[in-house]
């Protein structure tokens, strides 16, 4: 499970990566190398840490046995970190010696056309995303207050 | 003059001399080191030439004073979900000044760089320095049996609290930046981002791939000694008799004690305190049940005890802890079915050379106060926990069972055990 893990996180963090880079390029934004690297590590830190969160939640909510320990939550993660670093080095690598300058733009479309969506939607209704992660948040931690504990006006289990 | 970030300066000053004054002189130096780190950004102004903004001051200095505060008094180990809110506050806090630093120097040199990437680039920041530091408390846990995270539980509630601080602290840092800091301070801001990220950028430039090297070294020396310091577990003492079965009725029985004060009382045999440490400072106690015999190995056996934890008075702590230990080869190195009322935690553990490293847990809620019945079985490799007749979970592999049983507490209040009994196949 570890390995499939760490291995995901490679992926995702290079694609990430590589897409980082080449939005930068087209959109001609202010990221240096360096820059574009550390925060495609931290793209890959974040979604190892939501992979947990979200084995976390489905243990304690719904009864699964995906976290048996606090060591394997601790080494899992540890492992999806190495894996975003190496994935985020890798992808610099990639992106800025072998890739061409047609594919770098080709590349960069593509980001753009996949970072549109979501832009243009918090421009215009940024305020009901915020307002919906909220809500989703608050959600989750009342599901994990509550996991085990008498809900008032519903019996346990 | 900076009224805000002097008086809280002064408060911490004001805490050392109180905790000197009462004799407590690690509270009063922690206190001081917070002293100390409150005045960094006065030293980042000097040393970079350019004005730190009052609210970016105000701000590291609230910040240093929370987290310093708390640990000059202890307010970890008396509160419960402290931790909770201190720790969020300073992720939320990072959040806030790196992205004010971020547009800061985005004004101050005219770069391109949209709002959407500064505050995605903040609030993975601010995650990834949440995840930090549980690395950190894991480390130290490890190394030091520094007890800090203190369940699968605690890592995973605090991980959601610094996320939850970070989004906070993101929509406040852009809503508040326009507003809270004028053009001058922004381009302050941005001058002083440039000067902190010009000495690591250089470097990388520079030496980026012997930076990587030495990182990747730290990282293999670490996990190496990680794994050399759990080598040589001791073998269980020779000239011991086998396993019997028994119902061990209290100190009156055969019985020595490993670790801690242990006695007598109505409720049954009690892990006393009769030192009152500090809180956080609480020792564990050890009592070694039929320390003649031997259980386990080949021959499958199941222990059961009824624990009752007490909880403390809320000046004293909020430890409440018990559990049954087996495969004793001495006071640091055993196994333990714990049961934690403080953190509703049932939890395999293995004790090595005193460190304690966690096999297993599941979420059980139980409170202080209360009698339960905790249960083991252990065949061989296979260990089955249980508690009030539930089973809760098994595991399989674990390694060096055979040894001695006993009754293990660390406590602020008491833990008392009853009906102690071990069943032999």
């Amino acid at each position: 499970m570890r390995v499939i893990e760490a291995g995901l996180t490679l992926v995702v963090v290079q694609l990430a990566g590589l897409l980082l880079l080449a939005y930068r390029d087209r959109r001609s934004v202010y990221l240096p190398d360096q820059l574009a690297a550390l925060m495609t590590m931290l793209m890959g830190f974040a979604f190892a840490m939501l992979w947990e969160l979200v084995a976390f939640i489905l243990d304690w909510v719904a009864s699964t046995d995906l976290q048996p320990s606090n060591m394997d939550t601790m080494l899992n993660l540890l492992a999806c970190d190495v894996a975003a670093v190496l994935g985020a080095v890798l992808a610099t690598s990639v992106y800025c010696r072998a890739l061409s300058t047609k594919r770098q733009m080709r590349l960069g479309a593509l980001a753009v056309w996949l970072s549109d969506g979501p832009s243009r939607m918090l421009d215009e209704h940024g305020f009901a995303i915020t307002l919906t992660c909220a809500l989703l948040v608050t959600v989750a931690v009342a599901e994990l207050w509550f996991a085990g504990r008498p809900v008032p006006g519903f019996p346990i289990g | 003059m900076r009224v805000e970030a002097w008086l809280l300066r002064l408060g911490l000053a004001g805490l050392a001399a109180i905790q000197v004054l009462q004799g407590n002189t690690s509270g009063a130096l922690v206190a001081a080191e917070g002293l100390v780190v409150s005045v960094l950004p006065r030293l980042l102004e000097r040393l970079s030439k350019t004005p730190v903004p009052r609210s970016i001051e105000a701000l590291f200095v609230v910040g240093m004073g929370l987290q310093f505060t708390s640990e000059s008094l202890k307010l970890f180990e008396l509160f419960t979900y402290w931790d909770k809110i201190v720790h969020p506050t300073l992720v939320a806090l990072t959040v806030w000044l790196s992205a004010w630093l971020l547009l800061g120097y985005r004004d101050a040199f005219g770069k391109r760089l949209p709002i959407h990437l500064v505050a995605a680039f903040a609030l993975l920041l601010g995650m990834t320095v949440g995840a930090a530091w549980e690395y950190v408390e894991f480390l130290s846990d490890w190394f030091g049996d520094a007890n800090l995270q203190k369940s699968n539980a605690d890592t995973m509630t605090d991980l959601i609290a610094n996320d939850i601080g970070a989004f906070i602290a993101v929509l406040l840092a852009l809503r508040l930046y326009p507003t809270w800091l004028s053009r001058a301070q922004r381009v302050d801001a941005g001058r002083v981002a440039q000067w902190l990220a010009h000495g690591p950028s250089h470097l990388l430039e520079q030496h980026g791939g012997l930076a990587g090297a030495v990182l990747l070294t730290v990282f293999i020396a670490t996990a190496g000694t990680a794994r050399a310091i759990d080598q040589g577990a001791p073998e269980v003492a020779a000239a011991q008799q086998p396993a019997r079965s028994l119902t061990w009725r209290g100190m009156s029985d055969p019985a020595q004690v490993l670790a801690g004060d242990w006695l007598e009382d109505e409720r049954g045999t009690c892990r006393d305190n009769p030192e009152h440490p500090k809180p956080g400072g609480e020792k564990p106690g050890l009592l070694q049940v039929a320390p003649v015999n031997v259980y386990g190995g080949d021959q499958a056996f199941t222990f059961e005890s009824r624990v009752f934890e007490e909880r403390p008075p809320r000046s004293e702590g909020t430890q409440m802890d018990g559990g049954l230990a087996f495969g004793i080869r001495d006071k640091d190195d055993f196994y333990l079915l714990e049961q934690d009322a403080l953190h509703d935690v049932l939890r395999l553990d293995h004790f090595i050379h005193g460190r304690r490293r966690d096999v297993r847990e599941e979420l059980v809620r139980t409170h202080g106060n209360e009698w339960h019945t905790l249960r083991l079985r252990v065949s061989g490799s296979h260990v089955e926990a249980g508690i009030d007749g539930q089973p809760a979970f098994a595991v399989d592999g674990v390694s060096d069972t055979s040894g001695g049983i006993g009754l293990w507490a660390p406590v602020v209040a008491a833990t008392c055990f009853q009906d102690t009994r071990v069943q032999v196949d």
